[in-house]
């Protein structure tokens, strides 16, 4: 019947008057907002897409930000001035963050989206998400400027690794996470002494995780040591092959997406 | 388009009455039609209740040229035994450019073509139409984003206040 009426108009007409009430964008079901957000690039789009409406707001958490590129810290602005400052990759933009002012604090890692930071005075180590805000304390480092191996298996787990620098005859590594009241320092870890000189370089390019395991080459040995980071045990050292292999050893983590 | 004889044709009827017939490769880009003919084979008349046939012959529109072009870069391949690396290369080209033309749409329509999308689950559409969403609010700040797709701010002054204090970088140069 309505149809026979509308026929004869032309197809604008038609759909207009066809068209009872106009969608709104604000009704979307809360299942297809995220979809939305996840197409957003841009960290600060995203903040300003969540700043649009409440049922957008409420439709999309934090977590439904989508990966994105890696931000560059800009080391001359610290804690010390109370604001950091990154720039994005993608976006070309500087962005300045305030933060907490500490004159003895100071980022020394990152792992997912925390920052790790070190108080050089009182040993206080944290985990910092300078977006959010949120601050998860670590015990406190018993060590002046522990080096930091950040680990992050999923986003609601950390583990951060440290080695000692104080020992002289052994390099133990050091692990925890949020929540933790103290490191534990993993046994069996690099203990002879010929290794003294050459620890740094043992951090510096042989390491990689997998599937909650730690895998650390040892640059002299060729050896690879295993540990796990459940139980936070050394489970395993893989010796190099007979036949040695040549020059410098590093590790490879394989990308296994697409396989 | 001569279609063969033996091809089964399927009717769509919009939510206002309005029949649409298509043949049943067209109607399986449709997810949400696919499972209905698995389940029921002799099935020929599907009513739509929540689609209007200006978007229903809309989503037809898009679901038939995807199925041209899928049936013509089959066709080339069968043809020279193996497909061309360029000639793919120009074809999704081509599709990609029609996808674009196709996007140019009103926001009220987008809308209602990401609802239509999202019923009938026809996941490329779903995918184009939520991109294309997500390409308007690239750069905008809250208010520009609210004007875009007729947005009513229902968030109070110290609501939006307090939001913007927490992050206000995101906020620097946008406006």
């Amino acid at each position: 019947m309505a149809l026979c009426a509308t026929l004869c108009l032309n197809n604008q007409t038609f759909s207009e008057t066809k068209r009872s009430e106009k969608p709104d964008w604000s009704d979307l079901p809360p299942e297809l907002i995220p979809l939305i957000s996840q197409k957003i690039a841009d960290i600060s789009d995203f903040v300003r897409f969540r700043v649009v409406c409440k049922r957008w707001r409420s439709a999309v958490q934090v977590s439904d930000l989508a990966p994105q590129l890696p931000w560059i810290i800009d080391e001359f602005v610290s804690f010390k001035k109370g604001y950091l400052r990154f720039y994005s990759i993608l976006s070309g933009k500087t962005y300045t963050i305030k933060v907490p002012q500490s004159t003895d604090k100071s980022v020394r890692g990152s792992t997912y989206n925390y920052l790790l930071t070190c108080n050089s005075q009182t040993l206080e180590c944290s985990i910092f998400n300078p977006l959010t805000v949120e601050e998860l304390s670590l015990p406190q480092a018993k060590f002046k400027f522990p080096s930091f191996v950040p680990y992050s298996e999923q986003s609601s787990r950390y583990i951060v690794m440290s080695k000692s620098p104080l020992t002289e005859d052994c390099t133990p590594l050091f692990l925890c996470q949020p929540g933790d009241y103290k490191w534990t320092r993993i046994n069996g870890s690099l203990t002879q002494s010929r290794y003294r000189k050459e620890r740094g370089e043992f951090f510096n390019s042989g390491f990689t995780f997998y599937d909650g395991r730690y895998y650390a080459t040892d640059l002299k040995t060729g050896s690879t040591k295993v540990i796990d980071l459940v139980t936070r045990t050394m489970i395993y050292v893989v010796p190099l092959p007979e036949s040695e292999l040549p020059g410098g050893l590093s590790i490879w983590s394989h990308p296994l997406e697409g396989f | 388009m001569a279609r063969s004889s033996t091809e089964n044709m399927i009717t769509l009827m919009s939510s206002d009455g309005e029949e649409f017939m298509v043949t049943e490769k067209v109607a399986r880009e449709c997810t949400t039609i696919r499972n209905m003919l698995e389940d029921d084979c002799v099935i020929t008349n599907i009513p739509l209740p929540n689609v209007t046939s200006d978007i229903l012959s809309m989503v037809i529109e898009y679901c038939m040229e995807h199925v041209a072009a899928a049936e013509k870069a089959a066709a080339e391949t069968a043809e020279k035994g193996s497909s061309s690396a360029p000639a793919a290369a120009k074809a999704n080209k081509d599709l990609e450019e029609w996808d674009k033309a196709f996007m140019n749409v009103d926001v009220y329509t987008l809308c209602d073509l990401i609802l239509a999308a999202n019923y009938l689950n026809v996941s490329g559409l779903l995918d184009l139409t939520i991109q294309t969403a997500a390409n308007l609010i690239k750069g905008k700040s809250p208010e520009q984003i609210r004007k875009t797709f007729h947005i009513q701010n229902d968030l109070s002054l110290e609501e939006e206040e307090k939001i913007r204090s927490q992050t206000p970088w995101a906020f620097e140069k946008s406006e």
